[in-house]
This record gives structure tokens, sequence and C-alpha cells, in this order.
């Protein structure tokens, strides 16, 4: 994945490449970053995860968002060599065997997408929400999604289908439970 | 009842598995073999003569493949737009608004496109500007585009770029007979459309001519822009309208898109150009406007007179505005049913970014304010005063009660 080229633009910045190794949905991964690379720009160009979205690129949007080490964070202002031995959780890491993840599955049955570019920082916003908190009030949902903006203003469904998903989840967690 | 097919059921959107997974390549996520970067330089003053650009700088550093400026381009520099073809590929001679480009990089990377943009040096003359209602319209003004055409064909003789004027009734009559006539001015600010995906486009050759990949609202305009800004049959450009992470009216015409063809062409590569959202300021806004508006009102508090003055302030290049300020004139009078009317709107030119359509064509700007305006107390009484709006709307039926 690192590229020639890769290398040349580290060094057009004066800038020294560092390596690291980190948990990636579920996988080890070591690689050599840029120290002037953003998490963002490493998943979406160094790894081809271009489901982590950019846009505000100041830690504004939440459209860049992943979890690490069970925390939600923008990864548009998190610089790559900071996640060296953490756990990192991206969009593409939560359908597991080609099956979406109910909080997925909620955002599509209750009409929470939209022009989806917001989409997959809301759905890891959420996801970091429900690992910390399995029974949230809506208000515990706005307050979790504070951070993540949609343009295409579609809110009220956005919090239905966290708040769906929760209950989802609880089922098969009782369920779970039972067996 | 014969069984449909959609109403009534809740339809899973076609594209909803790829948006929930990240799947989804819009064009920002997308890239090409061989594929040059392209960042741009942009002016840091609203108006000015460009002395000179030094681009040695920036040519002599590794993976930098080629630096444009408009005397690089060919000779008129190319100009585009929808309506009127008045926008440069890159700015010739004067800069027109804060941020518009003057210099593209084209480089193997986006890292050292934006550091080779850092080494050009530009030397200016600031220039008066014009960048409000009232000071495009002094008559020393400066003029954007002298000897430039407007809307109806003329030349321009000030910055008016389009001036539309719809009427019915007699106005000036009713002035005479009504019992109140209120008078006010509102002004309507400018505002960027921030859809969340930064705007991204990539333009690569194809037979002789250039494919486009861009989030565009209007693919067939940016089709005919194109061929007609770089002299292309319009079978020789093909625009493939990507999926888009928001428009809001900003991703209506071209923007970058020209430039970007006429760089793959240029360069016989794929071309790149992905600004960020902050940039997204510098290229598209939506129409500001100051609207001088006078209700007459008769003794019962009916509407009898609308008389409606909509300047709007369209930035440096007329992009789709003077269709826009058109179609804001038609619904001038709002929700009410106006017996007495007379609308004129004006596309005014200045030097601020260039402006564009806001969801529903922008003319929200007028009729807003006007049902605002009936609302005011022309009888002091709160009860009374919705009685005349209701009024006003039952007489248009758009209320029963």
């Amino acid at each position: 994945m690192f590229t020639e080229q890769n290398r040349n633009a580290g060094r057009a910045m004066v800038t020294d490449s560092i390596a690291i190794t980190f948990t990636l949905n579920g996988a080890t991964t070591s690689i050599d970053v840029s120290c002037t690379h953003t998490l963002a720009k490493v998943l979406r160009e160094q790894l081809g995860l271009i489901g982590t979205k950019i846009s505000c690129e100041q830690g504004e949007c939440g459209a860049c968002t992943v979890i690490v080490d069970g925390k939600a964070v923008n990864s548009c202002i998190v610089l790559a060599p900071e996640v060296d031995g953490c756990e990192v959780l991206t969009i593409e890491g939560l359908a597991q065997h080609g099956e979406l993840h109910p909080i997925q599955t909620a955002f599509i049955e209750e009409g929470a997408v939209q022009c989806g570019y917001c989409t997959s920082g809301m759905i890891m916003s959420a996801k970091a929400l429900l690992m910390e908190n399995s029974d949230p009030t809506d208000l515990d949902i706005r307050e979790a999604l504070a951070g993540n903006l949609c343009r295409c203003t579609g809110y009220q469904r956005i919090v239905r289908a966290v708040s769906s998903a929760a209950k989802k989840l609880q089922t098969v967690d009782a369920g779970s439970m039972k067996g | 009842m014969t069984e449909v097919e959609y109403v009534g059921k809740s339809i899973r959107r076609a594209d909803s598995v790829k948006k929930v997974t990240g799947a989804l390549e819009y064009t920002i996520d997308s890239n090409m073999a061989g594929m040059l970067h392209g960042k741009l330089l942009r002016s840091t003053f609203a108006r000015a003569r460009i002395i000179s650009i030094d681009i040695a700088g920036a040519q002599k550093m590794p993976g930098v493949v080629a630096v444009l400026t408009a005397s690089e381009l060919p000779q008129p520099v190319p100009r585009f737009g929808p309506v009127i073809a008045d926008q440069p590929l890159l700015a010739s001679g004067e800069t027109k608004y804060h941020g518009e480009p003057i210099a593209i990089v084209l480089a193997n990377d986006e890292d050292t496109a934006a550091a080779a943009i850092r080494q050009i040096r530009v030397e200016y003359e600031e220039l008066p500007a014009v960048c409000t209602v009232a000071d495009a319209l002094r008559p020393d003004a400066p003029l954007l585009h002298p000897g430039g055409k407007r809307h109806d064909g003329r030349i321009c003789d000030s910055n008016v770029c389009g001036e539309f004027e719809f009427k019915w009734g007699d106005v000036d009559q009713a002035k005479r007979e009504c019992a109140r006539i209120i008078d006010d001015v509102y002004s309507f600010p400018m505002i960027h459309h921030h859809a969340l995906e930064p705007l991204s486009c990539i333009a690569y050759p194809m037979d002789g001519g250039v494919a486009i990949k861009s989030p565009i609202q209007s693919p067939f305009i940016l089709q005919r822009v194109i061929a007609s800004c770089l002299g292309l049959e319009l079978s020789a450009v093909r625009v493939i309208a990507s999926d888009i992470g928001g428009g809001f009216g900003g991703r209506g015409y071209p923007k970058l898109e020209p430039l970007a063809a006429y760089s793959a062409m240029r360069t016989g590569r794929p071309v790149k150009i992905s600004t960020s959202l902050d940039d997204g300021f510098f290229t598209v806004r939506r129409l500001a406007a100051t609207v001088s508006i006078q209700t007459g009102f008769d003794s019962e508090g009916r509407i009898v007179f609308q008389d409606v003055k909509a300047d709007f302030l369209m930035g440096a290049y007329a992009d789709a505005c003077t269709r826009i300020v058109q179609k804001a004139g038609f619904l001038g009078c709002g929700l009410y049913r106006t017996p007495n009317a007379r609308i004129v709107s004006r596309a005014i030119y200045s030097n601020t970014v260039v402006s564009t359509a806001w969801f529903w064509y922008a003319p929200v700007g007028v009729g807003y304010r006007v049902s605002d305006e009936c609302r005011k107390p022309v009888i002091k009484n709160r009860s009374a005063r919705n009685q005349v709006a209701q009024f006003a709307r039952q007489r248009r039926g758009f209320c029963a009660g």
C-alpha cells in the first residue's frame, strides 16, 4: 500500500515517516505513515478505506468519525502516529460475514440515509454510544450525535434509527443470555 | 381499487446498503491510474491587476507535471458559463474576486501540488472593488465586464447584467387610492451551500475528447458548457454525474469542471481537482439581495398593490444568476393575491464569489419577504393582523378556514 509516490511526498513536506502497528477492524496492521498525515488521510489514501469521509477537516462535522479504543473520534484531527497500539474500528468493520450491523439495518429501515455523506460518521458515533449505553434516551442519542452534521437535515429519522437499533440489540443480547 | 406498486409502501433506497457500509464511491473517493492532482492558487484580492506570476519555483519541484496560468492558455482565454460565457478558466489580467483561481498546479500527488502552490509568487496591484449592491450601482463604479454582454444581449454599460419587469393592474393609480402604504427594505445575505462532500471532479481524455466525472446536478448543461468552452463537438464530451454528497443548488452549474477538462486534454492524463470545504466558500455561494417593497392596503386591510424592487448581488461571473433572478421576480408577490403589482428584479455583478441557485431558484429571497411584510402591523392588534393574513390566503385558495 505504501508507494514510492507517498514516500516522495513525505520528503517534499520535509517530514519523516514512522512505523505504526494497530488493530484495524480486528486485524493487526503495520504500516509506515507520514508524521503529518491524519488518521483520515491514512485510512482513505494508504489503506483504501473510503467509507471514512472527509469534509470540514477541522473536527466540526463528524463525517470522518471512527472509533479508537471504544471512543468516537474525528479522524481528520487525529494524527496517524497517535493510533500506534490502538484498536481502530471504521465503518468497513461493522458488517460481519456479509451481515449488516443492526445500526446499519436500522438506518436503511428508518429512511435515515439521504445523500449518504454523513452516514458513515453518524453510524460510527451511534455505535460508540451503544457500546457504552445500551438503553439510550432520545436526549442521549442527540448528545452522542451532536458532533455529526447532516446537511440534508434528516436528524429525526437518524435519531429514530439509533433508537430502533438500540432496541434490536437489546433483544439480541437478551436472547443470547437466555440461550 | 387497483393495487399500486409504490404508493403507501416503504421502498428501500437503491443505494442504501452502499451508503451504510461506506462502500459508495463519491468523486472525491475516486482515483484513476496515472491521475494528476490539481491544486489552485487563488487571488488574495477582490480586484487587482496581475502584474506578474512567477511559477519557476513550483515548476522545479519533483512530481510537478505542469503549472498553468492564464498566459499558458489559448488566447483569448477560454470562458464558460451556462447563460453568459464570462468566466475565464483562470483569471486573465485582472482578478475579479477574492478567491478567483489564477494558477493551477498539476502534480503526481496532492501534497506535492499543495506544496508547489506555495512556491508561486504573484505581484498584484490592488484596484478598487465593488462588493455591495449600492457600490456596484454607483455611477462611477468600476465595471466588472466592460464590453461584456448582458442577459438580453446588449453590451454592459453598468454592472447590471439582467433586468426583469413583471406587472399587472395599475400600481400608480392604486397608490393614489389606497388607505395605507408601508415601505420597507430588506437585505438578504450571501451564504454558502455547505454540502458535506467537498467539491471534487475528475476529467480524463477520451477518444479525442474528454470525460468528466462530477457530482453535478445538471449534467447536460455541463456537457454543453464544456464543449462550447473548449471548442469541442457535444459528442466529444462525456459527463458522468456521480453520486452527490449534497447539492442544495450549489452543484447545479459548472465550477471547476471546465478547468479540469482543459488540464486533462492538455496533459493527456486524468486530472482530479479536489477542494477543501473551506475552499468551497471561494467557489460558490447563494445570491444576496436588497429588496425594497412598498405594499398598499385598503381600509379593510386588504392588499391593493405591491411595488417590489429586488436587487440581487451576483458574484463576479453570471453563472445561472440572470435566470434565477428572473424567476425570483415571478414570485415577487409571495403567497398573496395582489390586484396591482410591479416587480423589478435586477442581477448585478460585483467583486464577490460567484453566486448561484439555492434550493428552489432562490426566489425565497423575495417571496418570504413579502409574506413577512403582510404580517406587519397594518392594524396594530394581533388577531386583526392574523385576519388580514388569513383573508389574503383564503382569496388565494391556500386556506379553507
